[in-house]
């Protein structure tokens, strides 16, 4: 619908059966669980990290119903 | 979708929230709209000079807005409009089923307005739209959704010139 008007869309996702089914045009799926899409509560860090992936994906999707897997970084 | 299907989703998605295997059940059997040809439409200036909104489907709702409907067994497929300067306390969570201690202690969780807005200062967009939506995750009458609401939000982002959508779901 909105791509539809012309703008740019992207979905973040965390159950992979639902975005492989939907096939938004561009989906970042994420490890996280139902009520934390974004990450824990407080953590802006990774919130914002989680944000910016999906944004980019704005940027570095050529091709329709693309589904990203966000890269987390290891922690020491 | 038999009023069979109706009655056995509305049970599963009380109880999926306390049992992901039940979830990801259920998630095979709800009757999400199919796409066959997917659209993408592409960005025609840098994100850089892009105006971003937000569009959750956490079940938000503002304290003078109505919750939404969690009791009519097809969902409800109204929206939410959040202008961007909203005071972050006037956010409510409609009576949803997913786990809200998250969202009752940072809306960042699944409204991640605060994020977007720190983005935009750092320069990797250009700037957060004046306003932001919300809908409810669980809709069955999805033709309401695609006739009527969800044409009228991306009317209200066209308005507002906005270049780019992040969806985010709970």
């Amino acid at each position: 619908m909105l791509e539809g008007e012309g703008i740019a869309t992207v979905c973040i996702s965390f159950v992979r059966q639902i975005s492989e089914r939907v096939r938004p045009p561009r989906g970042l799926l994420v490890p996280a669980r139902g009520g934390f899409t974004m990450g824990a509560p407080g953590d802006a860090a990774a919130q914002r990290r989680r944000l910016r992936a999906a944004l980019a994906l704005l940027e570095s999707v050529t091709d329709a119903g693309t589904l990203a897997q966000e890269v987390v970084p290891l922690r020491n | 979708m038999s009023w069979v299907d109706v009655v056995l989703i509305n049970a599963g998605r009380r109880i999926a929230p306390l049992w992901p295997r039940l979830f990801i059940w259920l998630a095979k059997r709800y009757p999400f709209r199919a796409t066959r040809d997917v659209p993408l439409t592409h960005l025609n200036k840098p994100l850089s000079a892009c105006r971003v909104a937000l569009l959750t489907t956490a079940g938000l709702h503002l304290d003078d807005q109505p919750p939404f409907d969690m009791k009519n067994p097809l969902g409800d497929w109204s929206f939410r409009e959040f202008p961007r300067s909203t005071p972050r306390a006037r956010f409510r969570l409609s009576d949803v089923q997913y786990d809200r201690r998250g969202v009752d202690h940072d809306l960042n969780v699944v409204f991640p307005l605060d994020r977007l807005e720190e983005l935009a200062a750092g320069g990797l967009i250009g700037e957060v739209a004046p306003r932001h939506f919300g809908f409810m995750g669980y809709i069955l009458k999805t033709d309401a959704l695609v006739r009527s609401t969800a044409r009228e939000v991306a009317a209200r982002l066209r308005q507002d010139a906005t270049d780019a959508v992040v969806l985010t779901p709970a």
